[in-house]
């Protein structure tokens, strides 16, 4: 159907309205035309059976006319004479014959005038003259006319049936005797078939005399013959058959012989009907009853009806379209002579009659085989006649429908019945076949239908025309759609058309714009997606809710490793642990997914993607929910993000390193700030420190100076005159006032000199220390008894091998010190006991003074050595203390080389204990005083330094610097060749880089530590990265990072020319302890430790660490006395000590600390890698059992 | 003729200046140090006191404040004795709460004026 275009189909309902409307007009015209036609025929029937009876009864008018005229020419009766009488005259015999003979020559007349009359035709057989008798009864007196047919029976009685005349008679005297005042009496014999095939009826006229009571006269008696008038029209007309049936249906004429005596009231169809029958016709019945039946019910004339099957005919008929060919009459009477031999075997045959106006020929036949017989006669007449034929015939049709016409027969002068006769009518029926009718029509019909036919493709072209016009505008617009369709968008359209075309034309044009524009923008939408997907360097994966993936760009391709085709159509699952949301959502049967915004909390994953080759790497993904209209997918965007974690962790260790570093720079800032502070502090300290001293000092000489002046004031005073009674108390008090001023301000020389850095000269001498002693314990005496003390004595005898203990030492100066303590012990003893007590330990002298006084808390102890201090002011003033004596005490023992240390107990009593080496050494720096840190550096400007740098300009730039500071400088390019030039030349300290291409810094550090040859030269690190524990458990003395510090590197270096040792640590806290010499042996260190400054010397004397960390604040012997004690230890003076300390420093502790202490930190803040970092400062890398560390 | 409290850790000065004040017609009351000070001003309060600064315990700058601190003692007029004759000196000594003050050696004829003049201020 949908191939089927709107030309064709316009076309297609224009030929099939226009067949419609032909078929339905031809069918109207055809139901029309048979409606028509048959109505014709009928009316012909009607007028064709009409005029039959019209002749007839036109003959029995003639007839009556005759006879009436004839019996007026018969004279009249004479008068007289009686009817009877008349009637057997001569006269009126006469006469009558005359009549007949008159009537005879008229019917003669009539005859010659009209051929086609009845008379002529033999159709009135015969016509008798009956003369009446006066009984009424008649005879024959003459036969006027005979039949005509030439069949002549003369005998009337043949004729007529002697009792059908005996009848007529009869009736006629009846009729007579009754007077009737009518002329013609109509006495209609009975209808008797005188011979097979024949049916005559015979009627009377009545011959009557003129005048008012009719007096018959005789009779005419007319024979007809029916017979004889239906074949006379048979012979001239094919078409229509004539039938004859009595009123009470029975045929009396029919063409089948067969069926004659049957009867139209019989014929009823296969279902009962009764097929033929007319209304309104009184057929009498069978039982003689006049009640109409069924037969009534069809209509007088039957338009369309079934006969018996024996009235059924074949009918042809050929077409003259030029007149018929035969012409001249011979030719016709030829052929008719021919086919009228055929009408004489029955079978109904008849044929039309041919007259020079004929167009047609027409044959019927009951029997085809006849039909066909008669075809070929008028087909060889026709040849003979030279006549070629152009129309075949039309048929046989098979005749077997009729329209019929029923006419009601009476004889007489009245056959049409308008009296009332009362005598049996016969009945005339004339049919027409309907089939034969239909033909006609059908000729006409089926022109019409070919002209329908040529109408419908007429009009199927015709409507094709504008169709095709009508569409061609379309089929562009069809065109054009589908090149839009294919994408090419010129339009070939006809925006002019007129009408609804032109506008959907334009609107179309108009879409296609549109479509264009759109596609333009999908296109470039569509290039630009594809060069992004292309491009993109993540990877692109789009997958259904199944996981299935569906795209997949380049990108993902090189991720991956997978190619396009090889992984549409397999999960994404594949490629990676996929998350546990994401399979959640990818798995979600419930239906009820949430959106990928509502599952993934955070926009961007990191987990392990999975290569085609197996291998895992990290990747980062983000999804998004692309939703279509009938499903979801999901769109994932991949990254490598390997080298990004990695990068990432790499950054985040250089993070901490950086961060460590930057700690470290911090520590050393601070650090430097700490030591800046300090120095700032040991400044000020100084500073404060001299003014402090000043005022203590200032202080101290006003107040002797003071009581002198003011004492001898008062004496000078007028008023004062109970004094000047008696002066000698106040001038005592003057003189002692003065005495103490004389040796507060020698004490206070010396302690100027000595803190001056003046080197004490020392008075070096043997001598024995028992005597000394012992006069010393004279000397004391006096002063233990001004407090009831008890001075005891403890003096080995001798020492170890037997000998006399003697001492080399300054014995003036060790006096001093032995009787500042003793006279200390006896001031601030009470009824007590002292005891002094003497020994030698090694290389050591001991001066034990012990008392039992008051004793000294802790605190006091601190200050115990400071100057001025005074535990008791007015006690040490009132005995002549100057509060410098210990200060002095000590400043000596240390300018000799030893120590005092204190031990006290309050309320115990005190212990001095006066340390001095047994052989004072001489020529010793200015040790008592407090000084600056001494610089380890001992001048090395001739000391080698190995470079050991794989990048040329570094070694050079460090070579330089090298230089400039002073050394000499071996490069060396590689590891190999450092190592072999370390062997060789032994230098002071090799700096190291590590990141060197063939063999590493480590590696060389490494071959270098583990080499007896070169193992004990101290490497410096030179490395970006910082990687020091590792360093420094291979060996590496020093760290320093790149860019290089030249400074620190300097340092470092000028330190490093010494060994390496171990740390003491030196702390009272058990648990603080711990977790120093821990952490110190965790870093590496060899570590020693002890619990108190006595302690702690001891531990220097033993093993020389090379590094001190000192807490200042221990019982017994606090850190400031360890420090002084440690500065007395030979070859202890260099080791760097770290004070660590919780105490808050004064000026004092600070300026004492100052030079002595290499750092300060404090415990609060105290970190390991601060520690570390101090140690490290000052402390190379402990080796492993280094042979030099212990010594002491 | 005044009650004078000297408050003085040093008793050979001590003595001096019980002796020199004496000398002046003074009533002297003596105290070795800042506590010892307060509590005789509390019994007993004088009508001028001599602080001494350095002194042991209490030294003459908190007793000075702590004088001045309370009502009862705030009124009575203070001259420091002190070694110590710096600017600094002076205004700590005065800012302590001292209404003069007087370097070591002392002056006594100057001392004493200064004691004439403070004990008319004071005197209602």
């Amino acid at each position: 159907m949908f191939r089927i275009s709107i030309a064709q189909r316009l076309a297609l309902l224009a030929a099939f309205v226009a067949l419609v409307m032909t078929l339905a007009v031809s069918v109207l015209s055809y139901l029309q035309n048979r409606t028509v036609l048959i109505t014709h025929e009928l009316v012909d029937l009607a007028d064709e059976s009409n005029l039959r009876m019209h002749e007839l009864r036109e003959e029995s008018r003639f007839l009556m006319r005759e006879a009436r005229e004839t019996a007026g020419a018969i004279p009249q009766p004479e008068p007289g004479m009686t009817h009877q009488a008349y009637l057997r005259s001569e006269a009126f015999r006469r006469s009558l014959v005359q009549s007949w003979e008159r009537i005879r020559q008229r019917c003669d007349e009539r005859g010659r005038r009209s051929p086609s009359s009845w008379l002529d035709r033999g159709v009135i057989r015969a016509i008798y003259g009956l003369a009446v008798d006066s009984e009424g009864g008649s005879e024959v007196v003459q036969k006027i006319i005979e039949g005509t047919d030439g069949v002549l029976d003369r005998s009337p009685d043949r004729l007529l049936a002697s009792e059908a005349l005996a009848d007529l008679q009869r009736r006629y005297k009846e009729l007579a005797l009754q007077r009737r005042p009518t002329l013609s009496r109509q006495l209609v014999s009975d209808v008797r078939p005188l011979s097979t095939g024949e049916l005559r009826q015979a009627f009377c006229i009545g011959f009557e005399m003129a005048g008012a009571a009719a007096q018959p006269l005789g009779l005419l008696v007319i024979v007809v013959d029916f017979t004889r008038m239906v074949e006379n029209r048979a012979r001239h007309s094919a078409r229509h058959l004539y039938l004859i049936a009595d009123n009470s249906g029975r045929f009396l004429i029919h063409p089948d012989a067969a069926y004659l005596g049957g009867s139209i009231r019989e014929d009823r169809d296969a279902k009962g009907r009764i097929r033929f029958a007319f209304k309104n016709v009184p057929w009498a019945k069978a039982d003689g009853s006049d009640e109409p039946d069924e037969f009534s019910l069809l209509g007088e004339s039957l338009r369309t009806g079934e006969l018996p099957p024996s009235l059924t005919f074949w009918f042809v008929r050929r077409p003259y379209s030029r007149g018929t060919p035969f012409q001249n009459s011979e030719q016709r009477s030829a052929l008719e002579a021919d086919l009228e031999q055929l009408t004489l075997r029955g079978q109904g045959f008849r044929f039309s009659r041919q007259k020079p106006e004929s167009r047609e020929i027409t044959l019927a036949a009951q029997d085809k085989e006849i039909l066909r017989e008669a075809q070929r006669i008028v087909e060889h007449h026709e040849r003979n006649i030279g006549h070629r034929q152009a129309e075949d015939w039309e048929g046989p049709i098979f005749c077997r429908s009729f329209a019929a016409h029923l006419v009601p027969l009476r004889l007489g002068p009245d056959p049409l019945g308008v009296e009332e006769s009362g005598d049996n009518p016969l009945y005339l029926i004339v049919i027409a076949s309907l089939e034969e009718i239909a033909q006609d029509i059908f000729k006409s019909t089926r022109s019409v239908l070919w002209a329908s036919l040529a109408l419908c493709v007429g009009a199927g072209w015709l409507a094709l025309i504008p169709a095709v016009f009508l569409t061609r505008p379309l089929k562009r617009i069809n065109q054009a759609a589908q090149r839009l369709a294919e994408g090419a968008y010129d339009t070939d359209l006809p925006t002019k058309a007129p009408g609804e075309i032109g506008t959907l034309a334009r609107t179309f044009r108009h879409m296609a714009e549109q479509i264009r524009q759109r596609d333009q923008e999908l296109t470039d939408a569509l290039a630009r997606m594809q060069a992004v997907l292309r491009t993109a360097a993540d990877g692109i994966i789009t997958f259904n809710e199944q996981g299935i993936i569906e795209e997949w760009n380049q990108a993902a391709e090189r991720i991956f490793g997978y190619r396009g085709d090889e992984i549409r159509g397999q999960r994404v699952q594949q490629l990676m642990d996929i998350p546990p949301e994401l399979a959640r959502y990818l798995g979600g049967s419930d239906g009820s997914s949430p959106s990928l915004q509502n599952v993934f909390g955070t926009p961007n994953l990191v987990h392990r993607g999975r290569r085609k080759d197996g291998a895992t790497f990290w990747l980062e993904l983000a999804f998004s929910e692309v939703p279509l209209k009938d499903r979801r997918l999901i769109t994932g965007i991949f990254r490598d993000v390997t080298r990004r974690v990695e990068d990432e962790e790499r950054i985040k260790q250089l993070n901490e390193l950086l961060e460590a570093r930057v700690r470290l720079r911090t520590a050393e800032l601070e650090e430097a700030k700490s030591k800046l502070e300090l120095a700032l502090d040991a400044a000020q300290a100084a500073n404060r420190a001299k003014d402090a001293f000043v005022r203590t000092i200032s202080h101290e000489l006003r107040t002797p100076l003071s009581a002198v002046k003011g004492f001898t004031e008062l004496l000078l005073n007028p008023k004062a005159t109970k004094l000047r009674e008696n002066p000698i108390p106040t001038l005592q008090k003057i003189h002692s006032a003065s005495e103490y001023l004389l040796t507060l301000i020698n004490d206070l020389l010396d302690v100027a000199r000595m803190t001056a850095g003046e080197p004490i000269q020392l008075n070096l001498a043997e001598f024995e220390v028992l005597p000394f002693c012992q006069a010393i314990v004279e000397m004391a005496q006096p002063l233990m008894k001004k407090n009831n003390n008890q001075l005891v004595v403890d003096f080995p005898a001798a020492t170890a091998d037997g000998s006399l203990l003697r001492m080399y030492a300054d014995e003036t100066r060790v006096r001093q010190i032995l009787l500042n303590l003793l006279s200390n012990a006896a001031k601030f003893t009470e009824n007590g006991q002292v005891t002094f007590q003497v020994r030698q330990n090694d290389d050591w002298v001991e001066f034990h003074i012990r008392d039992t006084g008051a004793g000294m808390t802790a605190e006091q102890m601190q200050g115990l050595f400071k100057p001025f201090y005074r535990i008791d002011n007015s006690t040490t003033r009132k005995q002549g203390g100057t509060g410098l004596g210990l200060s002095i005490s000590k400043l000596l023992a240390e300018r000799m080389g030893g120590t005092i240390l204190v031990e006290s107990q309050p309320g115990v009593g005190s212990e001095f204990t006066v340390r001095l080496p047994v052989r004072v050494a001489d020529n010793r720096q200015a040790l008592s005083a407090p000084s600056a840190p001494r610089p380890v550096e001992a001048p090395r400007n001739r000391h080698t330094i190995l470079v050991i740098d794989d990048d040329p300009l570094s070694r050079e730039m460090l070579q330089s610097f090298l230089q400039r500071e002073g050394f000499a400088v071996i490069p060396a390019a590689g590891g190999d060749e450092g190592i072999r030039l370390a062997r060789e030349h032994r230098p002071a300290a090799i700096t190291l880089d590590v990141l060197m291409p063939q063999m590493d810094g480590w590696s060389v550090l490494a071959s270098l530590k583990s080499d007896r040859r070169t193992h004990d030269i101290p490497v410096i690190m030179l490395t970006v990265a910082e990687d020091r524990q590792r360093g420094f458990a291979l060996g590496a003395s020093d760290f320093l990072t790149k860019p290089i510090d030249w400074n620190r590197l300097s340092e470092v270096l000028h330190r490093y020319a010494d060994t390496s040792g171990h740390i003491l640590v030196v702390e009272d806290d058990p648990s603080q302890r711990e977790h120093l010499v821990q952490s110190l042996r965790l870093a590496g260190w060899q570590v020693h430790e002890a619990s108190d400054g006595r302690e702690a010397l001891q531990a220097v004397m033993t093993d020389r660490p090379a590094v001190i960390l000192l807490d200042l604040l221990m019982p017994n012997m606090n850190g400031f006395e360890f420090l002084e004690e440690l500065r007395r230890i030979p070859n202890a003076e260099h080791v760097p000590v770290i004070v660590v300390t919780a105490k808050d420093l004064d000026e004092y502790d600070r300026a004492r600390l100052r030079g002595w202490v290499a750092e300060v930190i404090g415990k609060q803040s105290l970190k390991e890698a601060e520690l570390l970092q101090f140690i490290r400062k000052h402390l190379p890398m402990p080796l492993t059992a280094s042979p030099e560390a212990s010594h002491g | 003729m005044a009650k004078i409290l000297v408050v003085e850790d040093d008793d050979m000065l001590m003595d001096l200046m019980r002796q020199t004040l004496e000398l002046s017609d003074h009533l002297v009351a003596g105290a070795g140090n800042g506590v010892e000070a307060l509590e005789r001003v509390k019994v007993d309060p004088p009508d001028l006191i001599l602080m001494d600064i350095g002194m042991p315990l209490m030294d003459g700058y908190e007793a000075m404040r702590r004088l001045r601190a309370d009502p009862q003692t705030r009124v009575i007029p203070i001259i420091a004795l002190t070694a110590h004759a710096s600017v600094t000196d002076r205004k700590q000594a005065l800012d302590a709460g001292a209404d003069d003050y007087e370097a070591k050696p002392v002056d006594f004829d100057r001392l004493e004026a200064k004691i004439q003049l403070l004990l008319r201020r004071s005197a209602p």
